[in-house]
C-alpha cells in the first residue's frame, strides 16, 4: 500500500518514513504543503499522512484542497495540535484521524490499519476472505485452507492490494502505482512476475484459481466464475 | 617537533645514539682505567714488599740482608725500619715527605707537590728476632701520565669520530631523499595543471621512492580514466535526453501551429507523453545507479526463494523469447533460499535474459542455471565486514549468440553502452543501462557478475552473491 507523508522536521520525517518501509508500505515523503499537493495531483495513495504546521502550506489546507477536489483517500492527521478545538477542526475539514505528537509508532501503525480496513472492507474486519484465501490485515499472515503460506514483503504487498480491491480489475500501472515509491523504476515484467509467484505459491494444487488475467487491462482476484 | 624534516629526525636520533656511546665510552675509560691502573700498582707494590720480606734472613739478634738486596724492586723503592720506626736501610726517594706513618698492610697515597706516590708497609715479625718494617713506595707519576695521555686521545678522537659520523650520516640522507621533493613538485605540477595526461618521472633506483612514484602514477592514470568516464557520461546523458526532448518539441510546435482535429491534437500529446515517460523513467533508472552502494534501505533483503522467482521468471519471458523462436531452458533445483531483495534480484535476472533474447542467435537456446556453491569456496567475495560467511549463489544465463568481441568485454558493464553503436537498440526502449544496472545490483548484494564470451559460440554471464544467513522467524 502507498503512503504519503507530509512532515516538515527532517529528523522525524526520515525516521518514520523508514519505519513505515519496514513495516511493509511504500512512502513518499516530503516536507511541505506544496510539494504533498504535487504528489498527490500526480499518484494515487492509498492513505496520506498530514502534519499540520508546515512551510508553504500548511496541512489543513491541503487536506481541504484534497476534499475539495472530490479524493477520498484517508488522511490521517500527525500534529503537535492538541486541543480539542484544534481536533474539532482537523476532523471537521474532511480528516478521518488525529494523532496528536508525541505520539508512538505503533498506534501511528495501528491507525493506518484502521483507515485501510475501512476503505476496503465496509464490515470492517481484519480479515479478508476469497473462497478459502485468508489475509490477515494486522498481522500480514496468509493461509489457504488453513495452511500458512509465505510470501515475501512484496508478495503480500500486491496480495493484499489484490485482495482489497477485490472484484476489481486493476491494471498493471495501477498494482505498480500502490505497491512502490517514486525510488523504483521498473518495468511492467516485474507485476506479470510477481503474479506468476504468487499464482505459484496460492493457485497451484487448488481446483479453485483466484488470480485471474483480463487480457489487455489487467488482473483481478474473485472466485473462478 | 611534528613538523620536523625526516632528515632532521634520522640525524638527531643517530647523533644522540651515537653521542651517548660516546659520552658512555669516555666515562668508563676514565673509571676504569684509574681503578685498573690502581689495582695494578697496589699488586705489584705489594709482591715487591713481599719478596723483600721472604729475602731477609733472620738471626737472633741482627738482621741480614743479602748484599745483593735490591732496594729498588719492580720500580718500587724498599726501605727498612725498626721496631720503633727508625730507619735501617733504604733512602727515600727524593721529594717524599718524611713524616708519613708506618701502617702495616693497608696501601698509602701520599702527594707532594706534583709527585704523587703509593706507600705499601708490611710488619714482619719473627719469633726468634725483632720486628722489622718495611715500606714499599712506588712512584705513580707514570702511571698518572700514562692514563692522561689516554684520556686526551680519547676526548680528541671520539668527538672527532661523532661529527664525522653526523656529517656523513647528513649527506646520505639528503642524497637519499632528494627524490622525494623532485616527486612532490612534478605531483603539485600536475595538480596545479589541467592535462591529467602526465606522469611523474621514476627515479634511478628500484627503491622504495621507485615503488611510490609508480604508485601515484597509477592513481593518476584511475583519475585521468575517471575524468573521462565522466565527461562520456554526461555526454551521453544529454545525447539520449536530446532525441526525447527534440520529438516533444517538435509535436508541440506542430499542435501549435495552426488548428488541428481533436484526434490529431490527442496524438500529439500521446506521443508528447510517451516520450516523456520514457525521460522519466532515464532520470528514475540513472538516479538509482548512482545511489550509494552501502547506502540503508537501498536494499530490502529477505528470505526468498530463489528457484521459484527464477522459475517465474523464466516462464514470463518465454514468449517474448518465443518472438525470436529461442526456447529458454532452466536449471535449477526444485527450492533454493536465499537472502536477496526480491524486486531488485527480478530485475537482474530480467535484465540477463532480455539482453541474451535481443543479441542470442535466431532460434537458438538461454540456459538459466542456479545452483548453490558451499561455503570454502566462497572466499574472495567482496562482503560487507563483519558479516558471517555463507555458502555463494550462483547464476549463470548462456546464450548460443554471435557472442561478444574481447577486446569490448570490460566494456559492456558501463553506462550506456550498446554493442551497437548505432544506437539500434534504443528503438526497443533501451538506453544501455541495463547491464551496468545487474553489476549494481550484485555488487549491490556483496556480490559480483562476470562475463565469458566466444566469437560465434555464446556468452555467459555468472552472477555470484553470499547466500545470507536464514533469518529464524
Amino acid at each position: 500500500m502507498r503512503l504519503l507523508y507530509a512532515e516538515d522536521e527532517d529528523s522525524l520525517r526520515e525516521l518514520t518514513a523508514q519505519r513505515l518501509t519496514e513495516a511493509g508500505y511504500s512512502v513518499d515523503a516530503c516536507a511541505d504543503g506544496r510539494e504533498a499537493l504535487d504528489y498527490l495531483a500526480v499518484t494515487e495513495y492509498d492513505a496520506v499522512i498530514l502534519d499540520i504546521l508546515m512551510p508553504r502550506l500548511d496541512g489543513l489546507s491541503v487536506l481541504r484542497q484534497l476534499r475539495r477536489e472530490g479524493k477520498k483517500t484517508p488522511v490521517l492527521l500527525l500534529t503537535a495540535k492538541g486541543s480539542v478545538t484544534d481536533r474539532v477542526e482537523g476532523l471537521d475539514s474532511g480528516a478521518d484521524d488525529y494523532l496528536v505528537k508525541p505520539f508512538s509508532f505503533e498506534e501511528l501503525s495501528a491507525r493506518i490499519r484502521v483507515m485501510l480496513r475501512r476503505m476496503a472492507d465496509s464490515s470492517g474486519s481484519s480479515i479478508l476472505t476469497l473462497a478459502d484465501l485468508e489475509l490477515n490485515l494486522n498481522t500480514r499472515q496468509v493461509t489457504r485452507g488453513g495452511k500458512a503460506i509465505s510470501l515475501t514483503s512484496k508478495e503480500y504487498s500486491v496480495l493484499e492490494y489484490l485482495m482489497m480491491n477485490k472484484g476489481i480489475v486493476l491494471s498493471r500501472e495501477k498494482i505498480e502505482q500502490h505497491i512502490w515509491n517514486y525510488d523504483y523504476e521498473g518495468g511492467s515484467n516485474v507485476i506479470d512476475v510477481y503474479i506468476r509467484c504468487l499464482r505459484k505459491k496460492l493457485d497451484t494444487g487448488y481446483d479453485q484459481k483466484l488470480i485471474h488475467t483480463i487480457r489487455g487491462a489487467g488482473y483481478v482476484m474473485r472466485e473462478e466464475a | 617537533m611534528k613538523n620536523w624534516s625526516i632528515k632532521t629526525r634520522v640525524s638527531l636520533f643517530y647523533s644522540a645514539f651515537l653521542l651517548g656511546i660516546a659520552a658512555l665510552m669516555i666515562i668508563f675509560l676514565f673509571l676504569t682505567t684509574d681503578s685498573a691502573v690502581q689495582n695494578v700498582t697496589e699488586e705489584r707494590l705489594q709482591q715487591a714488599v713481599r719478596e723483600v720480606a721472604n729475602g731477609i734472613s733472620y738471626f737472633d739478634d741482627r738482621i741480614e740482608i743479602d748484599p745483593d738486596f735490591d732496594f729498588y724492586a719492580q720500580g718500587a723503592t724498599i726501605l727498612l725500619y725498626g721496631p720503633q720506626g727508625t730507619s735501617l736501610a733504604g733512602t727515600a726517594p727524593t721529594g717524599f715527605p718524611s713524616q708519613v706513618p708506618l701502617v702495616s698492610g693497608t696501601y698509602q697515597t701520599v702527594q707532594n707537590g706534583n709527585d704523587h706516590w703509593m706507600v705499601y708497609d708490611l710488619l714482619v715479625s719473627h719469633p726468634d728476632a725483632t720486628s722489622l718494617w718495611i715500606r714499599g713506595i712506588y712512584l705513580t707519576d707514570n702511571t698518572v701520565a700514562a692514563i692522561r695521555l689516554m684520556h686526551r686521545v680519547a676526548l680528541i678522537a671520539l668527538p672527532s669520530l661523532f661529527l664525522a659520523a653526523v656529517v656523513g650520516g647528513w649527506l646520505v640522507t639528503k642524497k637519499a631523499f632528494a627524490p622525494v621533493d623532485r616527486i612532490r613538485q612534478a605531483a603539485a605540477e600536475i595538480s596545479a595543471g589541467n592535462d591529467l595526461t602526465r606522469r611523474i618521472q621514476l627515479p634511478a633506483h628500484r627503491d622504495e621512492l621507485y615503488q611510490l612514484t609508480e604508485t601515484l602514477n597509477q592513481m593518476m592514470e584511475r583519475l585521468q580514466k575517471a575524468f573521462e568516464n565522466e565527461r562520456q557520461f554526461s555526454s551521453d546523458v544529454s545525447h539520449e535526453l536530446r532525441t526525447p526532448i527534440a520529438v516533444i518539441l517538435s509535436y508541440c510546435d506542430y499542435a501549435l501551429d495552426r488548428e488541428h482535429t481533436p484526434e490529431e491534437y490527442r496524438k500529439a500529446l500521446e506521443n508528447i507523453r510517451t516520450q516523456s515517460r520514457r525521460m522519466s523513467s532515464l532520470c528514475a533508472q540513472l538516479l538509482e545507479l548512482s545511489q550509494n552502494l552501502q547506502a540503508a534501505g537501498a536494499l530490502q533483503k529477505e528470505e526468498v526463494n530463489l528457484a521459484l522467482l527464477c522459475d517465474s521468471i523464466c516462464e514470463e519471458l518465454s514468449t517474448a523469447a518465443e518472438k525470436r523462436g529461442i526456447r529458454i531452458f532452466p536449471e535449477f533445483p526444485e527450492d533454493l533460499e536465499a537472502q536477496v531483495d526480491e524486486t531488485q534480484w527480478m530485475r537482474l535476472l530480467i535484465n540477463l535474459i532480455n539482453n541474451a533474447i535481443r543479441y542470442g542467435r535466431e532460434n537458438g537456446e538461454i540456459h538459466v542455471r542456479l545452483f548453490a556453491v558451499p561455503e570454502e569456496a566462497s572466499s574472495g567475495l567482496g562482503r560487507a565486514s563483519g558479516t558471517p560467511a555463507s555458502d555463494t549463489v550462483v547464476l549463470q544465463v548462456a546464450d548460443d549468440g554471435p557472442g561478444i568481441p574481447p577486446e569490448k568485454l570490460d566494456k559492456i558493464f558501463t553506462r550506456f553502452y550498446q554493442a551497437d553503436e548505432s544506437r539500434a537498440g534504443s528503438k526497443s526502449g533501451g538506453f544501455g543501462l541495463g547491464l551496468s544496472y545487474v553489476k549494481w545490483i550484485a555488487e549491490a548484494h556483496g556480490g559480483t557478475v562476470s562475463v565469458e564470451s566466444q566469437l560465434g559460440k555464446g556468452t555467459t554471464f555468472t552472477v555470484r552473491i553470499p547466500r545470507g544467513e536464514a533469518t529464524t522467524e
